[in-house]
């Protein structure tokens, strides 16, 4: 096959691919929203006055820190049955809501720390902290939307493993270097959106 | 102190005691009877190994094993209830008498016969295969000694295969991996289950270039099983029997061929062989005085079994028993490749690391003193190892360029290699961006000093962004099991798939590696103080 030949083949698995871009997306995005909100508990719980409570805020946040998302998605696809019965009721646990819940855990310790700090300059009155924090929250999304690729080892049909299910429906292998290149750019140019966003937001900073 | 031992002596005692004097309760009456007074034959079976046992779209139970159960409920007039079992669960659910018999896959071996009642004779048996090319050297099981062979994690015959032939094993996640690999010619040939293997062959014309030309080793034959103390009883008797019936008429042959399954070597064996009959014209094989059959008729290994895997056995199921299911802690082979996880983890971490700090203050110091045009050379660059997911990364070298090198040029990649090489520069990407930043603002207070004196100074203050990066490293470095590098994760997994033991080895997984990067950061903030003192002294 020649060039002309797979970038024809590329072409015609776009579609495919783009939805599980769209997976992809949701899973960087969820964990996100959800890790901010959890995290925001904890940042705030560590600033408190009784020191019971900002202690075990404290500890629970390295413990969220300190166990990588990799693991935990293993841990929680191993461990959690993919179905529930509630009341009678058979109510199914997808494996994106696992991919979910896994990486959620880093986004709840980088959370913490940062909304930790915000509350921190914002009772000491420091100039800029929400945009402080909306540029590291922005920052921290390009780490969240890379590591979204790995909930492909717990079978979440993202952009990675629907990469290697076309490589395995065309079964040329001189078409591998090309899908995964072609997923990359995806990739990259999802990273460079996210840093272009970062750099306009500093320069918006700076320039108050 | 003392106190804990009491207690735990005490609760050895009552284990002891329980296990010497607990008399089975229900030890000869009758579950023959039993199922014909409650006028329900409650058999369990798999229901996630098709075409064995599965559900259905209606959530009911299907398969060949179902379909056996239902014969034998025919045969005895009463209904029959399905309940599913699993490869965990299943011994103890007919031990515990919840099912009057399981027909579950169960692999007849010398450890089980001495928990549970499992009956002859074997009513299937499948083996392990290897998948090879058409054009492949190889043309005996001895042939593979040495060579890379795929896997596919989760076997139990893994760890046979890899200590009886010697082969280097490349282990994947699923069959769709495996096949990639084996097509990107990762490995010379896929060992795996025998029934799978030849359905992939017959079923799927992609596959025509490959063949299964080596006879199945480690055959094992499947029992049904019965509770351990009705094994004898009529119950059992009756089981036993009508397996006979099965071989001899050819229902058993019949029932695995409606479910399109390929002719069964070990099937038209066992028909030939209990429809042999004596000069007299009686049957060959039948129940002899002692209840046992003539050992022509059943397999010679699992009835010549030695007690000495019995005592194994009940060992196992004592620390079962305690909780401590900790294979490693009682087999070797698992305790080798766990510590061969973890050394291996640890190298990669170290080597990511130290890669991606040399990485970032190579690229980090061109970057600052280049000019405009190798700035954004660099910056590309960067920015492209930046933002590509590891795990694609790996994917792309280890299957793409590699397949494309091995067609080419006939190298393939260590996938060890790959993984130290794509971590430190996913690392190293992110230290340049810091350390060049750093640099930046040094070079900018003190233009007119060298740049070795700027060193110090830009290393203190780049120093928490490099230390988070090289954390982060470490938390990713188990990404590596995609490609098949037996890092922890693999081991876990192999270990897990073997002995069944996922609760354990998982929760010591996560203590492992929150321990490690516990370790890392504690280690990282010491030697932070050291750079700082470094830096004033030679400023």
């Amino acid at each position: 096959m020649g060039t002309q030949d797979h970038l024809n083949t590329l072409l015609i698995w776009t579609p495919f691919l783009a939805e599980g871009f769209v997976i992809n997306l949701l899973v960087s995005f969820g964990p996100m929203f959800l890790g901010t909100a959890l995290g925001w508990g904890l940042g705030w719980m560590r600033l408190s006055d009784q020191r019971p409570v900002a202690y075990s805020a404290n500890a629970a946040t390295s413990l969220f820190r300190n166990i990588p998302s990799f693991v935990f998605l293993f841990y929680i696809a191993f461990l959690t049955p993919m179905e529930f019965n509630w009341n009678g009721e058979v109510i199914s646990f997808p494996v994106i809501l696992k991919a979910t819940l896994a990486l959620t855990v880093p986004v709840i310790g980088f959370a913490s720390d940062q909304v930790a700090t915000l509350l921190r300059d914002l009772r000491m009155q420091k100039a800029n902290c929400w945009g402080m924090f909306s540029v590291a929250w922005t920052q921290y999304l390009l780490v969240v939307v890379m590591a979204s690729a790995t909930a492909s080892v717990i079978g979440v049909d993202e952009i990675v493993n629907r990469a290697n299910t076309v490589i395995a429906a065309v079964r040329d292998p001189s078409l591998m270097i090309w899908i995964y290149s072609y997923v990359a750019l995806w990739f990259l140019l999802t990273g460079a959106l996210i840093t272009t966003t970062v750099k306009l937001m500093s320069t918006r900073l700076q320039s108050t | 102190m003392f106190f804990t031992v009491r207690r735990s002596a005490f609760l050895a005692l009552c284990i002891i005691s329980f296990s010497l004097f607990h008399t089975p309760t229900f030890a000869d009456t009758s579950r023959l009877e039993l199922i014909q007074q409650r006028g329900r034959l409650i058999v369990g079976v798999k229901a996630d190994y098709p075409p064995w046992g599965m559900m259905n779209r209606n959530g009911q139970l299907i398969g060949i094993e179902p379909d056996l159960a239902r014969t034998l409920a025919r045969k005895l007039g009463v209904e029959l209830e399905l309940i599913p079992v699993t490869s965990a669960n299943r011994l103890q659910k007919v031990e515990s008498g919840a099912v009057d018999l399981i027909l579950a896959t169960l692999s007849d071996t010398p450890a089980r016969r001495a928990l549970s009642g499992l009956l002859e004779p074997n009513y299937f048996a499948s083996g392990i295969n290897v998948l090879l090319p058409k054009r492949s050297i190889i043309n005996s099981w001895d042939s593979l000694y040495g060579r890379q062979l795929c896997l596919t994690n989760g076997a139990f015959f893994n760890r046979t295969i890899i200590q009886r032939h010697l082969i280097k094993p490349a282990i994947f996640k699923g069959t769709r991996d495996t096949l990639l690999a084996l097509e990107a010619g990762r490995c010379e040939g896929w060992v795996y289950d025998d029934i799978a293997l030849q359905r992939l062959v017959i079923d799927d014309p992609r596959w025509k270039d490959y063949h299964l030309p080596l006879p199945s080793i480690m055959v094992q034959p499947w029992a049904a099983a019965v509770s351990r103390n009705e094994k004898n009883s009529a119950w059992g008797l009756f089981v036993s029997d009508t397996i006979i019936d099965w071989h001899r008429s050819g229902e058993l042959q019949s029932i695995v061929s409606a479910w399109s399954l390929p002719v069964s070597g070990f099937l038209q064996q066992q028909r030939t062989l209990w429809n042999k009959e004596t000069p007299a014209g009686k049957p060959l094989c039948q129940r002899q005085a002692d209840g046992q059959f003539p050992l022509a008729c059943v397999d010679k290994k699992l009835a010549l079994a030695t007690n000495h895997e019995d005592l194994k056995a009940r060992f196992g199921v004592m620390i079962r028993n305690l909780g401590l299911d900790f294979p490693p802690l009682y087999d070797q082979f698992s305790l080798s490749s766990l510590l061969e996880g973890i050394g291996i983890t640890l190298a990669i971490s170290l080597t990511a690391m130290s890669g991606g700090l040399i990485f970032g203050a190579v690229i980090g110091t061109l970057h600052s003193v280049g000019n405009r045009v190798t700035r954004t050379i660099l910056s590309i660059i960067n920015g492209t190892l930046r933002m590509t997911p590891p795990i694609l990364s790996l994917y792309l070298i280890f299957f793409g360029i590699g397949s494309w090198a091995a067609l080419q040029f006939g190298i393939t990649f260590n996938a060890l290699v790959i993984a130290c090489v794509v971590f430190s520069l996913y690392a190293g990407a992110s230290n340049a961006v810091i350390f060049s930043v750093a640099l930046q603002t040094v070079r900018q207070a003190q233009p007119d000093t060298s740049l070795k004196a700027q060193l110090p100074e830009t290393l203190e203050r780049a120093y928490g962004g490099l230390m988070a990066n090289s954390v982060n490293i470490v938390k990713a470095v188990g990404i590596a099991s995609t490609i098949a590098v037996p890092e922890i994760i693999s081991a876990a997994n192999g270990i897990i798939s073997e002995h069944g033991t996922t609760t354990v080895i998982m929760n010591f997984l996560i203590i492992f590696y929150f321990g490690l990067i516990t370790l890392f950061l504690w280690l990282l903030k010491r030697t932070k103080g050291w750079v700082s003192r470094w830096a004033h002294k030679t400023t």
